[in-house]
């Protein structure tokens, strides 16, 4: 069966996002003013997906990593709207095996619980009709759960498979004390939480030998070591009181580094390296790991990295994620993270979000061309210029 | 879809009445980009009119920059305000005038003898005539010569006389000849601490007041093409490049 990829999203009526849809590739990395919708883009993914392979609630919400806001302001709530629409509404195209599919929901938010209802979904197949129902079908069935994986109409396994392909998607934002294991990650998801948790194991997952080469799932060690230039080596065990001060709380297992610049014998934990390391490995587990989702979304891919590092790291990380077909959804306020992107594979696409007149988010995709790429100009230029958009307007 | 223009203005409060003023001649909503004060990451334009300058003179290839990004740029327009003829020296660099041993060799704005305070230009420069159409065509010129190799016809210059700030005081009072009224900021604007209720800042133009002013400015757009010339000659430009 050939590999599962999204053709379009379409999100309506939900938070800042009045109207929006977008064609996304593989690795979309979205940039624009604080404020201009760019993490709302991101939920509003997590909310699809929840809608389509389970319920939408409180925990299924926080299982992905979206913020969980007032019922009244998952709707759009902007001055220009005279008349509010009921639903929120949701749908997502993709193509599987050489067949277009398509699943639309509309969904009233909580009113007396913590679930939202379903109004109304539906899958096409070719533009056909698969499955419906709405709060008019004959059948009464139950309105706060999400028949895509549980109708009979659906049990092919290419449903299943994208079921699973957008069923797993969280929203990670990994932060500096869960990477180095001093507290523990409160959204624990299989192999890596949300916020970094258990990086150590995922690690050990992908580390292995292929012939006399060590390796770090599909990457030479050595290519990964010149991400983390300050390290010889790295590996994971557990903690001992030789490279970790008792007095520090840890994990079961830990990473272990050796720095290049000290003597073998001064290895040293995650708690003790530079954050940026961490970082960098957990980006790529989450590229590479086989169990990690094949869809899902970084907020503030660049965060902790110096900015060449973030260039380099966003380079080898969307090669990384074309491979596997997984497909990646992230934001950044890092101008070099652009420059890592190479957008002449349509694969890789640039998206930058603004508000309008009204304050509804605007998506749009950028694309340069190779001349003027060629000509001095990379992106991170441009985008500071101002010549793409997704910058605030007045500063 | 959404016409998109870049602006190349020397500040944000010129920004907001130039978006204000072209949705209105346009009679739509239109994307814009702030090109300038200041975008660059090295910070190498600055702000004000030698930012608008500087923009002009160290563009490579708006041609370029306008078709090979997509969406793209439809249009520029670049302001200067008019005040900077009366005031700044620099401009008046290359005017017939002028005698300087310098004059020719350097970007005006790169001139050594500038930069000391030497430069002997005397204002007011007796190269042209005086008046609000001489004082407009004079800055344009001075940065249609740092666009000579760019194609303009999609590229509009509009030089507000004496600033913006008379457009507004046109919107707000109606006052006849407000293009020959220097510094209205100061003198009418800033006066009081409200002008036609809104608080004023002292010095400060802050963007939240000329959110407001500018919403006026457009609202009467009618009326400041008929006290001011330059508002005139931008609706006439604007409608050259975009309609």
């Amino acid at each position: 069966m050939s590999e599962m990829k999204l053709k379009k999203i379409t999100i309506q009526n939900f938070k800042s996002l009045y109207d929006v849809s977008f064609e996304p590739g593989r690795v979309n990395v979205f940039i624009g003013a604080n404020g201009s919708g760019k993490s709302s883009i991101l939920e509003a993914i997590g909310v699809l997906s929840a809608a389509m392979t389970d319920r939408v609630n409180t925990v299924s919400l926080q299982r992905k990593g979206v913020r969980l806001s007032t019922s009244a302001l998952y709707k759009s709530k902007f001055l220009s709207i005279e008349k509010e629409s009921k639903t929120v509404d949701f749908s997502v195209g993709w193509k599987l095996a050489g067949h277009d599919y398509e699943y639309m929901n509309h969904m009233t938010v909580p009113v007396d619980d913590d679930s939202w209802k379903y109004f109304a979904e539906s899958v096409t197949c070719d533009g056909a009709s698969v499955y419906g129902r709405s709060n008019r079908s004959s059948a009464q069935l139950n309105n706060k759960i999400g028949y895509f994986t549980i109708s009979e109409a659906l049990s092919a396994s290419e449903y299943s498979t994208a079921a699973k392909y957008i069923g797993d998607y969280g929203i990670y934002q990994p932060d500096t004390l869960t990477l180095r294991g001093t507290v523990a990650d409160p959204i624990q998801t299989n192999p890596i939480g949300l916020n970094g948790g258990r990086l150590a194991e995922a690690i050990q997952d992908l580390l292995h030998e292929e012939g006399e080469d060590a390796m770090f799932g599909s990457m030479f060690m050595e290519d990964m070591l010149e991400l983390i230039d300050w390290a010889s080596d790295f590996k994971v065990g557990k903690p001992k009181k030789t490279i970790l001060n008792p007095g520090v709380p840890t994990t079961q297992e830990i990473i272990e580094f050796r720095d290049k610049y000290l003597k073998d014998t001064a290895s040293f934990t995650g708690y003790d390296a530079s954050e940026g390391a961490l970082y960098v490995l957990f980006m790529l587990s989450l590229a590479m790991h086989e169990k990690a989702p094949k869809m899902f979304a970084i907020d503030s891919f660049d965060h902790a990295m110096n900015p060449r590092l973030a260039r380099k790291v966003a380079e080898v990380f969307s090669r990384k994620i074309i491979e596997e077909n997984k497909t990646v959804f992230m934001t950044t306020h890092n101008p070099l993270v652009l420059d890592g992107l190479d957008l002449s594979n349509d694969d890789i696409r640039l998206f930058t979000t603004d508000r309008n007149k009204q304050g509804h988010v605007e998506v749009r995709r950028v694309q340069v061309s190779e001349k003027l790429l060629k000509m001095n100009q990379p992106l991170s230029r441009l985008w500071i210029n101002g010549v793409l958009g997704g910058v605030p307007e007045l500063l | 879809m959404k016409k998109v223009i870049g602006i190349v203005s020397e500040g944000p409060t010129d920004y907001l009445v130039l978006k204000a003023v072209i949705d209105k001649i346009t009679g739509k909503e239109n994307r814009y980009l702030p090109l300038q004060p200041e975008p660059d990451m090295l910070g190498r334009y600055g702000n004000g009119w030698k930012g608008v300058w500087r923009w002009c003179k160290e563009t490579e290839s708006m041609g370029m920059l306008m078709q090979e990004i997509q969406p793209s740029i439809d249009a520029i327009v670049i302001q200067m305000d008019g005040d900077v003829v009366r005031k700044e020296k620099e401009v008046h660099c290359r005017c017939e005038t002028t005698v300087c041993d310098e004059k020719g060799k350097a970007f005006p704005l790169y001139c050594d003898k500038a930069a000391v305070s030497k430069c002997p230009v005397e204002l007011p420069c007796l190269s042209h005539d005086e008046g609000i159409p001489a004082m407009i065509d004079h800055l344009k010129s001075v940065l249609e010569t740092e666009l000579e190799n760019e194609d303009m016809a999609h590229i509009a210059i509009t030089i507000p006389c004496d600033s913006t700030d008379a457009w507004v005081v046109a919107a707000y009072d109606g006052l006849d000849d407000i293009e020959m009224f220097q510094d209205p900021w100061d003198r009418i604007i800033a006066k009081g601490k409200y002008y036609h209720g809104i608080r004023v800042r002292g010095n400060k133009k802050s963007t939240n007041t000329y959110q407001l002013f500018s919403g006026k400015v457009a609202e009467c757009w009618n009326t400041v093409t008929e006290k001011c010339r330059s508002a005139e000659i931008l609706e006439k430009e604007v409608r050259r490049i975009l309609m």
